[in-house]
């Protein structure tokens, strides 16, 4: 989990995303080194009469790109949350839940709360409306992030 | 502007602990699952050494005294696919699962739901292994799979039902470790720490890449060989039948081009542990690690390559045997890199000698005997007098037993406090392994010479010229298998409570993994680590 932050003029962003060390490269890399060494020795087998190691090599190789699919869109997960003049938004780019929410920053109230009083989320609400931020942070940078929003925030 | 509202359970956070037993079954932490592999696999390991006392009994003495033949060869094929499968490659996947996340700084394993598939389908397909032994008992079929672990046709297309309970068993053995290998790829290569590049990254874990590529590689020859056998036995086909037009040598080649990376599969994550243990109790930096990395790759290549040295005397013409002679020879090259850096490891060391440095040296010196005895099986000449003799049951025992079993042992007695937080006992961890090295000695150090003298494997009755070698033997491993009840007992006192341990257990180590709690927390990283 890394945050990230982004200050251009008059608008600062901040930016989670989860930690992940496999680059793009590397992840074709790997498909590109097991599926040659599949289709080699498949096709080598299947030369020699054992057609039946083909299926089996391509079902696996099948489970290996569904798993390493899962894992390029967990990655492309991000939470981030802009201020640009008097506008605050909050974006949240996750598996299965995606929300964008615009607040006035003068107005918008930044608390530290969840179910759980014990791991609790960033919520920064304003004239009825909640975002609940930190899926990727850790505690620690949540606490980071709403002390530095609180300062930012304040008149 | 708000575009799009949705209620945000608080589904990411770390509190909830389930128990009893809904914890176990559903559990995805990767300790959790960690624990369950190794239990697992010390369960089955008791399960495997019965079976091999059983026919150690009734090797005692020349003559039948305790079972007929049948029955000695069902509990030699289904010891061997247990300790492989369902002891030594479970022990490997539970300190994958334990100790990689904490290695590498990653909260648990990249796919957390698959790694519980992988463990659960254990126990059914060990259940499938051995259940034809019980059937049998009520009437039903003739038992468990008795063709040696190796299945070769044509025997096996005639054998009983026990060979389709040990190919399904292997299919789902395969798919367990399919997925095991996709989900330690996965954490390597994605969930490492800020900062940990691929070469700055514990041996340990290169062990363990290497070993999941190679059965990622391998597993579907094995699937498609049994699947074949399977089709031959009951829909017609002739794949391996030389009277419908197969080939039965295509089942040998089909079954070693996954068996013989498999020694791999089972070492390589050891040799991978070894230069941890050993830097620690030597108070030293590991020697080449580097050196080791590219060793560790070179032995995953050339293990690809050389799989027909198992069956030279099945007749392949003589530019194959001299190239499978010589490229098994050359695997020593990469191995005598890693005996060399292990040495150099200890080399003027500040050394101290706590049971998994124990362990770790006898290691090295009982994997040596594997290792020089395997040159010796790897000359085509030689392998023409020795094949299927006691010699190879000696050699792969040197191997598989000293350098599997007893470096999963090492890794059992150096983690053990870090995952319990507490001290086993070193009084009974020092006479587990002077029991387990002399007695393991006393096993198998006369089946070379057994072999040597021409006593062929896989037979119940022998001549009475190996009947001292074979008591001696069988001596030996009572002992043996009866000084393991001694590392459960002292694995159960320490997990059940003892002497607290420190977060660094150990004072020479070095790693990510002793910065946690001794135990770690139930969900370790919630602070990511930083490698600088």
């Amino acid at each position: 989990m890394a945050i990230t932050t982004r200050e251009t003029a008059g608008a600062r962003e901040w930016i989670a995303r989860p930690n992940r060390s496999l680059t793009p490269a590397v992840r074709r890399g790997l498909i590109g080194l097991i599926l040659a060494a599949s289709i080699l020795i498949s096709l080598g087998f299947w030369l020699a009469g054992a057609w039946l190691v083909l299926p089996f090599a391509g079902l696996e190789l099948l489970l290996l790109f569904v798993a390493l699919r899962a894992l390029v869109r967990r990655d492309a997960s991000f939470e981030s949350i802009r201020l640009e003049g008097d506008r605050l938004t909050v974006t949240r780019h996750l598996p299965g839940c995606e929300s964008h929410h615009s607040f006035h920053a003068g107005w918008a109230r930044v608390s530290l709360e969840g179910e759980r009083p014990d791991d609790p989320l960033v919520c920064i609400r304003s004239h009825g409306k909640t975002a609940r931020v930190g899926a990727l942070m850790t505690p620690d940078q949540r606490q980071m992030l709403a002390m530095d929003l609180r300062q930012r925030l304040q008149p | 502007m708000n575009t799009a509202t949705h209620a945000l359970d608080h589904h990411d956070g770390h509190g909830h602990q389930p128990t009893g037993l809904m914890r176990w079954l559903t559990t995805t932490n990767h300790k959790d699952i960690g624990t369950m592999y190794l239990t697992f696999s010390l369960l089955m390991f008791f399960v495997g050494g019965a079976m091999i006392l059983a026919v150690r009994a009734e090797l005692f003495q020349p003559g039948l005294q305790l079972m007929k033949p049948e029955f000695f060869n069902q509990l030699i094929g289904v010891h061997a696919l247990v300790m492989i499968f369902a002891a030594l490659m479970p022990a490997a996947t539970g300190f994958a699962n334990w100790m990689i996340p904490l290695m590498i700084g990653a909260p648990d394993m990249a796919l957390p739901r698959l790694n519980n598939w992988g463990f659960w389908l254990l126990p059914p397909a060990a259940m499938l292994l051995t259940m034809p032994f019980i059937l049998a008992i009520f009437g039903i079929g003739d038992g468990a799979v008795d063709t040696g672990w190796t299945l070769y046709a044509p025997l096996s297309v005639q054998g009983g039902i026990g060979v389709d309970f040990a190919i399904f068993s292997i299919h789902i053995l395969g798919i367990s470790s399919i997925m095991g290998s996709i989900n330690i790829i996965a954490t390597i290569l994605n969930m490492r720490a800020p900062g940990m590049t691929l070469m700055k990254m514990p041996l340990f874990c290169w062990g363990w890449l290497v070993t999941a590529v190679l059965l990622i590689i391998t597993l579907p020859v094995l699937a498609g060989g049994v699947t074949m056998l399977l089709t031959d036995r009951h829909f017609g086909t002739h794949f391996f039948d030389a009277a419908g037009g197969g080939d039965p040598i295509l089942f040998q080649h089909l079954f070693w081009f996954f068996g013989h990376p498999e020694v791999y599969i089972l070492l390589l994550p050891v040799w991978g542990l070894m230069p941890h243990v050993l830097s620690t109790f030597s108070r030293k930096p590991i020697y080449g690690h580097t050196a080791q990395v590219y060793g560790f790759i070179a032995i995953g290549v050339l293990g690809l390559i050389v799989w027909a040295h198992h069956f030279m005397t099945a007749g392949l013409p003589v530019p194959a045997l001299l190239y499978f002679m010589y490229s098994t020879m050359a695997i020593s090259l990469p191995l005598a890199v890693l005996f060399f850096c292990w040495i150099a490891t200890m080399w003027r060391g500040a050394m101290s000698f706590e049971t998994p440095m124990l362990f770790a040296i006898g290691f090295i010196v009982l994997f040596g005997i594997a290792g020089l005895t395997g040159l010796v099986l790897a000359d085509v000449a030689a392998d023409a007098q020795y094949h299927h003799s006691y010699f190879v049951v000696a050699h792969f025992h040197y191997a598989l037993f000293a350098g599997g079993i007893m470096g999963v042992m090492t890794g059992v007695y150096y983690w053990l406090p870090k995952w319990t937080g507490h001290m086993y006992s070193e009084r009974l961890g020092k006479l587990h392994f002077w029991l387990t090295v002399i007695s393991f000695n006393f096993t198998f150090m006369p089946q070379f010479f057994l072999g040597l003298a021409g006593m062929p494997r896989r037979i119940p009755d022998y001549a009475l010229q190996f009947a001292e070698f074979n008591a001696i033997s069988t001596v030996g491993a009572f002992v043996l298998g009866l000084s393991q009840l001694l590392f459960a007992w002292n694995v159960w006192r320490c997990v059940r409570g003892g002497q607290r341990a420190s977060d660094k257990v150990w004072e020479g180590t070095s790693g990510l993994e002793w910065e946690l709690s001794s135990p770690p927390p139930h969900h370790s990283w919630d602070v990511q680590p930083v490698i600088k």
